[in-house]
């Protein structure tokens, strides 16, 4: 063959491999979870961003519904008290919070298991829940009124307190992640050098979870600031932001004025994510590879006082849900203390009765199967798919965008989207769909980190080999990825069904009268004066989340055995 | 059995296996691959080392299909497969980190890639288990095959990692450090395992490493890297006792790089304070150096000055002053034997002579080599 001689030198032009039918398949699937999250998170936004510079009639008025906000005190205070709020509950909760884990974590306290299980009560509770309790401990038939000694519990006291309780949990949370990774060998140096307890705690252990605690500060002010449930319940005539973005939405009906207090909304809540962010990126990995865990000494008198400690707070949880579960079950507070199931009536009291419930269940379900696995595959393209860098890339700060958007952002901007009467998608508008919809998006980036941090696990070269051997990456997907991750996926499904029980924020704007969710009745009864079913709708919620975590990890139990024997040795 | 790679095709003919051809790699401004060009015979085994950071882990990958080159020609058994994504080239990999399935068992492992082919390559269920059972007897893990990865040592771990990557009977087999990851003796066991296997098999393999030891144990030849360079390719003799640039001299054994000028008639001059010329340097492996006691003087040996001594099992390793070839220390390896005959301790005086056949110059301008004497 002479062609072979006449050929010239390798040409130097660029070298673009092809296309196969598996880089097509991974990317259409990035372009849907792409759209996804362009169609319900950005656009929404967009559309709510939009609508707070028109007036009612929709023509473009500037910044006039600003000045408008500025310039109505009865408006522009709620910045304020959000503030103050927000930032006494975090100067409270997570130094407690510190406590709490530092016992659990750094001493040889007894029944650390029980003491952890009841600090995350809180999490299977709706926030409706500590607010109502509150009421009836504290309330104008509270059976502790005096203890206020004439103050009322209605207001800024009340919404404190509830916030307490409410966010306790996500700080311990953090804080325990940041305490239980500490490397002995620091302290054992610090020791070797002659340094007291103090100088010990001050110069290893503080600086070790310096960015957990940054993290929690942030994490507790922005749950804080953008929740609705306690100061709805509690606030009394003390106007906050995520209570006035209601009132003008479902009160007044002034939707622009809605979107204005929706971007402020947004304000905080988006500070706090860049700062929290930016304090991630500085927490470059401390535990090496080759550190050692720090095992606590046993020191009686250390450890009965954060027993001691830990009692106190678990108490005051166990309250809290007692108090709410008593009153539920009272057959007038605070005449009669029989104990009836009449509150549990719901049919005789409520118009839509039980099926409230019966919707919630269908629709935390709906959430956690589609949620979960929509995540984690979107997730798994991320971290393991092929090419589209920029695609891959964007799609993960994409994901990130829901944690900084408090949930009544969220739901408040969906009516503008989906209400509007050109969108082809308006048919989504008061069905179970948009409900599922919006909760997956509220709960996108924990769900989604979590699925990243389970895939980064994975040797990173499962997928080359998997090439190499000629096997399409959906089969590996099936057959190794998925089987793997099992337990962080349905770690995500629970997630996202105790999170859709419990949640009020984003689903109180997009509710229709038959899609109405347990969450939303507890508001509407104790709106309406039923304070004792509300509770008992609440303790619903609560023992449905509680039941389903019980079920789940005595399910995983059996089924790791079963399906994750390979983790064994 | 199915025999994955394709015919050669007629378009074009040629004897070597592989042939890269002027292969470079862009990140941004930084090339980690710059015109890289080479030739692989059939049933070669190749060694691509260089410290880390050299581009021959991206060599690798660019050969696999793994990363796609910015410029240049992967052409595999007659194929020019440059732009063929990894799913189409014909290889079986290895990488450290085993990158085993864990939730598969060992023969799970190894059938993964059989019970994946194509249903008309697809051998049937007994041919697939006769491939699987006739692999793990040649790795050794006979008593293995029900386990997880997980339940397995290392160098195990390892093996079921190459029974996989042959399991389809590739034309190239790459291997990417597989034994970085091993405990030493592990390590030199399965070192001459993975030998045996290639040279019974006879299959082009590619073996990229940063340990010289291993590349020279190992390779039929080596192809030294650095800085997305090649700087040298030879059989590990060539490499060890003709290295072409002071990098291969100094990356590959231990050497000793000692400054001196060259006269116009090309004679040496060690010492730079009595002769002038051109700047050079010269290098000697430390085992060329004859030491001999005071006692043994003789008129082509130099004074020498033990400055330290480093017991390292099979052989002394001295660090000598030398005042007659200027300021720098010396290594000399000195075997046992020869080494109680020296009958010398710190800081006395013996005698050493360079192997002048062993002296190897480079010019300090061009590092270019020469051979001298």
């Amino acid at each position: 063959m002479t062609s072979a001689v006449l050929r010239p030198a390798a040409p130097l032009r660029k070298a673009v491999q092809k296309t196969g039918p598996d880089v097509w398949i991974m990317r259409a699937m990035l372009y849907f979870a792409a759209g996804f999250l362009l169609l319900f998170v950005l656009m929404p936004l967009w559309a709510m961003l939009s609508k707070s510079f028109t007036d009612g009639d929709g023509l473009y008025i500037g910044l006039a519904n600003y000045f408008d906000y500025f310039a109505t005190p009865a408006l522009s205070n709620s910045i304020y008290n959000s503030i103050t709020i927000s930032l006494l509950v975090t100067v409270i909760v997570v130094p407690m919070a510190f406590l709490y884990a530092y016992g659990l974590t750094r001493t040889c306290m007894r029944f650390k298991g029980i003491y952890k299980a009841l600090a995350m009560a809180p999490l299977l509770a709706p926030s409706l829940l500590p607010a109502i309790s509150l009421v009836y401990l504290f309330g104008n038939q509270g059976i502790f009124k005096d203890v206020l000694m004439g103050e009322s519990i209605y207001g800024p006291i009340g919404i404190v307190l509830g916030m307490c309780f409410y966010v306790f949990p996500h700080a311990l949370l953090i804080l325990l992640t940041a305490l239980s990774t500490s490397d002995a060998r620091l302290y054992e140096a610090a020791q070797a050098l002659g340094a007291k307890p103090t100088k010990m705690f001050l110069s290893v252990t503080l600086p070790g979870v310096r960015y957990g605690l940054i993290s929690a500060v942030f994490v507790v002010f922005t749950l804080v600031i953008t929740d609705f449930g306690v100061p709805k319940v509690i606030g009394g005539q003390y106007n906050v932001l995520a209570t006035d973005i209601y009132k003008q939405v479902v009160g007044q009906q002034n939707f622009n004025m809605g979107a204005v207090v929706g971007m402020i909304l947004l304000v905080p809540a988006c500070l706090a994510f860049f700062a929290d962010q930016m304090a991630q990126r500085r927490q470059v990995s401390q535990l090496s590879s080759r550190a050692v865990p720090y095992q606590p000494k046993i020191e009686r008198g250390r450890d009965r006082l954060f027993l001691i400690y830990c009692s106190f707070v678990s108490l005051f949880i166990l309250m809290i849900v007692g108090i709410a579960a008593w009153a539920s079950l009272i057959k007038f507070w605070p005449y009669d203390f029989t104990l009836v199931l009449k509150n549990y009536d719901f049919n005789a009291i409520e118009p839509n009765g039980w099926q409230s419930y019966t919707n919630s269940l269908e629709f935390a379900a709906l959430t956690a199967l589609f949620g979960s696995l929509f995540i984690f595959t979107t997730a798994y393209l991320v971290e393991k798919g092929r090419k589209h860098n920029w695609l891959r890339n964007g799609l993960h700060a994409l994901a990130m965008v829901p944690l900084a958007v408090p949930g009544m952002v969220l739901g408040l901007s969906y009516i503008f989207f989906f209400n509007a009467p050109d969108n082809p998608l308006n048919f989504l508008y008061s069905t179970m769909a948009i409900l599922v919809l919006s909760t997956v998006a509220h709960f996108y980036t924990v769900s989604h980190l979590t699925a990243i941090t389970a895939l980064k696990q994975i040797d990173p070269e499962i997928e080359a080999v998997s090439q190499s051997l000629k096997v399409p990456f959906y089969k590996t997907f099936f057959k190794v990825t998925l089987p793997v991750c099992l337990p962080t996926v349905l770690d995500i499904a629970i997630y996202l069904f105790v999170n859709a029980m419990t949640t009020v924020s984003a689903v109180v704007f997009l509710y229709a009268p038959d899609t109405k969710l347990a969450s939303i009745a507890v508001l509407n009864m104790d709106d309406v004066g039923d304070t004792a079913p509300a509770a008992a709708m609440a303790m619903m919620i609560f023992m449905t989340a509680l039941a389903v975590r019980l079920l789940y990890s005595f399910m995983t139990r059996k089924m790791l055995r079963r399906t994750q024997a390979w983790r064994f040795k | 059995m199915h025999k994955a790679h394709r015919e050669p095709t007629d378009h074009f003919p040629q004897p070597d296996y592989l042939r890269i051809e002027n292969v470079t790699k862009m990140y941004d401004d930084f090339a980690a691959l710059d015109d890289v060009s080479l030739t692989i015979e059939r049933g070669e085994f190749i060694c691509f080392l260089g410290p880390s950071g050299c581009g021959k882990t991206t060599l690798l990958r660019i050969i696999a299909g793994l990363e796609e080159q910015t410029q240049g020609l992967i052409i595999q058994n007659g194929e020019d497969v440059s732009n063929q994504p990894p799913n189409m080239r014909d290889f079986g990999i290895v990488f450290q980190s085993y990158a085993l399935f864990p939730n598969l068992s060992v023969e799970k492992n190894i059938a993964y890639g059989l019970e994946n082919l194509p249903r008309v390559q697809r051998p049937s269920r007994k041919a697939m288990m006769a491939r699987v059972t006739e692999l793990i007897e040649t790795v050794g893990l006979q008593d293995h095959t029900k386990k997880y990865p997980a339940q397995l040592s290392g160098g195990q771990q390892q093996r079921v990692a190459l029974a996989r990557a042959l399991a389809c009977e590739p034309g190239l087999l790459l291997l990417d450090e597989p034994l970085s990851a091993l405990d030493a003796k592990v390590r030199q066991h399965l070192r001459t395992e993975i030998h045996k296997l290639q040279r019974t098999l006879g299959v082009t393999t590619i073996m990229v490493t940063h340990d010289q030891e291993e590349a020279l144990a190992m390779a039929d030849r080596i192809v030294v890297m650095s800085n997305g360079k090649i700087e040298q390719i030879g059989t590990p003799t060539e490499i060890y006792q003709r290295p072409a640039t002071p990098f291969v001299a100094e990356f590959v054994g231990n050497i000793n790089l000692i400054d001196a000028v060259k006269d116009q008639d090309g004679a040496l001059g060690l010492d730079q304070i009595s002769y002038t010329g051109a700047q050079t340097k010269v290098c000697l492996r430390p085992e060329d150096i004859i030491c001999r006691p005071k006692s043994q003087a003789a008129p082509d040996m130099f004074e020498a000055y033990i400055q330290d001594v480093e017991f390292l099992g099979a052989f002394y390793r001295t660090h000598l002053s030398v005042p007659g070839i200027g300021a720098k220390t010396i290594m000399a390896d000195i075997g046992c034997h020869e080494f109680v005959k020296l009958e010398a301790s710190l800081g006395d005086k013996i005698y050493v002579r360079l192997l002048p056949e062993r002296l190897r110059t480079f010019d300090a301008e061009k590092e270019k080599v020469e051979v001298s004497a």
